[in-house]
């Protein structure tokens, strides 16, 4: 089934496309949900509204992207959401401490669920920053426009996720020398 | 600096990366998940829609009532503060024969004992000649007081500022007699210590309005606008005036009413003995507009058309007992010789109770016509209002399986008559010049015709209602 027919099925309210629509990309959403949010639980929450939003605005996709983009950035938006609504405070550093950060084979030798782990732990501002910018590829500029903080401020959320993966890679290194 | 690589080996990695979920995450609560968003909407749009109608019809309304009287409708006659005081020199008597020329309207005339003889006087009077073709001639042979003041009137017709009239106050005389001066020569013998009469002159049209606006005779001037209540009283005249001055006789009779009303009804039955038993909630939003007419002693007639939902969903269980045989068996072993054994079956019937359950629902969006009695009524200080109401009508849409305590019964596409009757009390509450806030708790007995059952099923649901109540 193509992405046109499945999101026709899907405007039609056919259930066969509706759950073919889930079955393709459920575990994907989650992924990213769990990247967001504080718990499994609040991800899983995070997963069903979003699908709820997907369904019911599927009508406004217009195939510019790929349907994956577009419920991803459906799914990031409603988490960005939840993260606003909590009012979480945001805080920024200084240009210098923003230079401190990984070097670019940190993650190399590590597996795909560690990273993940690692960026689940860190703390939510960190966390949100660091996923919009590494993994979702925007800019500070509209992550600051998404989140509602400025840009120096998103600069330097995503300074300290560095910080932060840095200490925990060190740490991963370490055990792993040790072992 | 900006890690580009790595973030994109991040994104590589992260991605495509699938994570499990719970079995309470699945494509059915995702889908039962939405209709209940759904049916959230289904009752508050209407809800919200009716709502925000009164809202923007009560905002019209204002609107156009404060636009209605605006000033400019009626033509202003604003007294002008200027004041002509003759000079000291100026005093003394007059005993000539003067000739002045009266410009414009006059609201009304008073009486006045001014300084007719002096020459400035006479001048300040000239130069309302422009603008009169009337002719006025007093003539005064008594020493006139220097209290007195003249006042302009500016007149409602004209934009020239000369084209005013005089008005002459007198404070011991206030109602003297009036008379008019038209296209003649006036001369008067004015007593010592007596008010001067010089003219009146009326102008029809606007004497028409302000007729509306003071009493009859013209003796009060009233402010016009609705903006200072306290300025817009109107003055009843006495005796053959009374009855068409009474202000209550231009009031309008008509209303016009909008309402929403909502309600529900919990429908329990813990009956061990009954074999289908329901419990489940009804719920019922009824919106309604009417035209209502004051046929006197607080009672109001009327009707109108009305839109209606009633839902309900809640769960059925039945019981049933089944009788069910068990038989056990024994081997028993007889030991007198030839020991032998016997395979005894035990039979025994007991009853057993099973138990199902389902989930049940039905809607029913109705519209009918209204036919409603009010009835306006005063305890201690606060307005109320006794509403009761017919509501005949049929179904737009029906759907589901309709409920009793003990029965369900499917109401699918039936096309059905209906009846309702609503009973309401609640304070009246005046939130602007002619619009009343009624707050009303309800009862409302729903009733349809199932065609297909040939009967009758009703119930009466409770809740609260809002009207707002307009006269036109």
């Amino acid at each position: 089934m193509t992405e046109k027919e499945l999101v026709d099925g899907c405007i039609r309210e056919d259930r066969i496309c509706q759950r073919e629509l889930w079955n393709r990309y459920s575990k994907k959403i989650m992924s990213l949900c769990l990247r967001y949010c504080n718990s499994q639980e609040e991800a899983e929450d995070a997963l069903m509204e979003a699908y709820v939003k997907i369904y019911d605005n599927l009508a406004k996709f217009r195939f510019q992207s790929s349907l994956e983009t577009w419920m991803r950035r459906v799914a990031v938006n409603l988490c960005i959401n939840k993260i606003r609504a909590r009012k979480h405070i945001w805080s920024s550093i200084t240009e210098d401490e923003y230079r401190l950060g990984y070097t670019d084979d940190a993650f190399d030798n590590l597996q795909v669920d560690q990273i993940m782990k690692m960026v689940e732990a860190l703390p939510v501002g960190y966390r949100t920053v660091f996923n919009l910018y590494a993994i979702e590829g925007y800019s500070h500029k509209d992550i600051a426009d998404m989140l509602g903080i400025d840009e120096g401020t998103s600069r330097s959320q995503f300074s300290k996720a560095r910080k932060v993966l840095q200490q925990s890679l060190d740490k991963a290194e370490g055990g792993s020398l040790a072992s | 600096m900006e890690n580009q690589r790595l973030h994109t080996d991040l994104r590589n990695k992260l991605h495509d990366l699938e994570s499990p979920f719970n079995d309470r995450v699945s494509f059915e609560a995702v889908m039962e998940k939405r209709e209940r968003k759904k049916r959230r909407a289904i009752i508050w749009i209407p809800t919200f829609a009716v709502v925000a109608g009164l809202f923007v019809i009560g905002g019209l309304g204002m609107l156009w009532v404060s636009t209605d009287q605006s000033p400019e409708k009626a033509p202003q006659i604003t007294l002008s503060k200027s004041v002509y005081k003759p000079k000291f020199a100026q005093k003394g008597t007059l005993d000539k024969t003067q000739h002045l020329t009266l410009g414009g309207t006059s609201a009304s005339s008073e009486t006045a004992s001014p300084e007719i003889g002096s020459s400035e006087f006479a001048s300040s009077i000239a130069r309302k000649r422009a603008s009169s073709s009337r002719v006025v001639r007093v003539s005064k042979n008594e020493t006139v007081s220097p209290g007195f003041e003249i006042p302009e009137i500016a007149s409602p017709e004209s934009t020239s500022p000369e084209s005013t009239s005089l008005k002459f106050t007198s404070p011991e005389t206030p109602q003297s007699p009036v008379k008019v001066a038209q296209e003649e020569t006036l001369t008067a013998n004015v007593a010592p210590k007596e008010a001067v009469l010089v003219s009146n002159e009326v102008n029809l049209p606007a004497a028409a309005h302000q007729d509306m606006l003071c009493d009859p005779q013209g003796l009060k001037l009233v402010d016009i606008g609705i903006s200072d209540p306290e300025k817009t009283y109107v003055e009843i005249p006495e005796g053959e005036y009374e009855r068409s001055w009474d202000p209550e006789l231009l009031k309008s009779k008509w209303y016009v009413e909008m309402s929403a009303t909502t309600g529900s009804k919990v429908v329990i039955n813990f009956n061990e003995e009954d074999r289908l038993s329901v419990l489940g909630n009804m719920y019922h939003a009824n919106y309604h507009g009417l035209i209502l007419k004051d046929v006197g002693s607080g009672f109001m007639l009327g009707g109108g058309f009305s839109y209606g939902e009633w839902i309900g969903n809640g769960e059925w269980r039945t019981r049933e007992f089944e009788e069910r045989m068990k038989i056990d068996t024994f081997d028993v072993v007889v030991m007198i010789p030839p020991v032998q054994s016997v395979r005894v079956y035990d039979t025994t019937y007991s009853q057993v109770r099973v138990e199902e359950i389902g989930k049940i629902n039905y809607r029913i969006n109705k519209i009918a016509i209204p036919i409603a009695v009010r009835y306006n009524f005063m305890l201690g200080k606060m307005s109320w209002r006794l509403g009761a109401q017919v509501n005949p009508g049929m179904t737009l849409r029906t759907s589901g399986d309709f409920f009793g305590k003990t029965e369900y019964m499917p109401i699918q596409q039936q096309r059905m008559f209906t009846l309702d009757m609503k009973l309401a009390t609640g304070p009246a509450i005046s939130v602007y010049k002619d619009w009343v806030l009624i707050l009303e708790p309800n009862m409302m007995y729903q009733t349809f015709n199932d065609q297909v059952a040939k009967k009758t099923r009703g119930k009466t649901l409770t809740g609260f209602g809002v009207s707002v109540l307009h006269r036109f």
